[in-house]
């Protein structure tokens, strides 16, 4: 009866310091993954429609604009073996992005 | 598409050419220049269907409702003027990619440049010499004809 206690024990103390480390560790790389997964979509949807930049209203472009800035703060945390390509890259990617809305953005206010 | 960036990007690592590249491109459209293909014209005539989207890295987007082509006249009398294409230009980039940065504006003749800043690899220059064709092949730019 004895052992089957010990049993109990040795099992439930490996499920705390072993079982769970597994569950938390796993649903935090899942966050992890779709936090790494996740700026990208965002950078394409702010990217993906330059070329309506010119069409676009100014409030649209006032937000555009705000979601580059956010997105630059993720882009600057990013951790993992690529960060550092991925960082240099898609700042720069990001940046250009940005001027061209910017752009389009000073040259509305000033028509308007 | 598999990822087969060591094909190009192979410096330092040790990569089996599939094919040799001579025997590859023998007999396609020839340039001065370069590694001697005009590859321009080896897209026009379908002998290669470069890919315009890389998981990933590439952003979809809709197709750009592209300007006509238009010219940019040569200072230099008797120098044939510029057809810029910007259909060309923007098979596989953004807007972004020129614009503000390299050509400010939207008005043709806001920016002003000369083949000097070119050379020195500002504007046109930024990509020309490096990733696109040689600023030596003078004709692919200076291609209207003068009358």
């Amino acid at each position: 009866m004895k052992n089957i206690a010990r049993l109990f024990f040795i099992g439930f103390l490996l499920f705390n310091f072993w079982g769970r480390g597994f569950i938390v560790g796993g649903s935090l790389n899942t966050v992890y993954a779709q936090e790494q997964g996740d700026w990208k979509q965002e950078y394409a949807e702010i990217c993906a429609k330059t070329q309506n930049a010119m069409e676009m209203s100014v409030a649209e472009l006032k937000d555009r604009i705000e979601r580059a800035d956010k997105l630059q703060e993720r882009i600057n945390k990013l951790e993992g073996p690529l960060a550092e390509t991925e960082k240099k890259v898609f700042t720069k990617r990001l940046k250009m992005c940005r001027e061209l809305y910017s752009f389009a953005l000073e040259y509305k206010e000033h028509k308007e | 598409m598999n990822a087969t960036c060591d094909r190009c990007h192979s410096l330092g690592k040790n990569v089996t050419r599939k094919y040799d590249f001579r025997e590859f491109v023998k007999g396609w459209p020839k340039e001065r220049l370069g590694n001697g293909v005009d590859w321009e014209k080896a897209e026009e005539q379908e002998l290669i269907m470069p890919y315009d989207y890389i998981e990933g890295v590439s952003i979809k987007r809709a197709k750009l409702v592209v300007q006509d082509d238009f010219k940019i006249v040569s200072k230099v009398k008797g120098m044939p003027n510029i057809i810029f294409s910007h259909e060309k230009h923007t098979v596989w980039n953004g807007c972004e990619l020129c614009h503000p940065e390299i050509f400010v504006g939207i008005k043709k003749g806001l920016t002003q440049y000369s083949m000097v800043s070119i050379y020195e690899g500002k504007f046109c220059g930024v990509c020309h010499n490096n990733v696109a064709f040689p600023l030596l092949d003078c004709q692919r730019c200076h291609l209207q004809e003068v009358k």
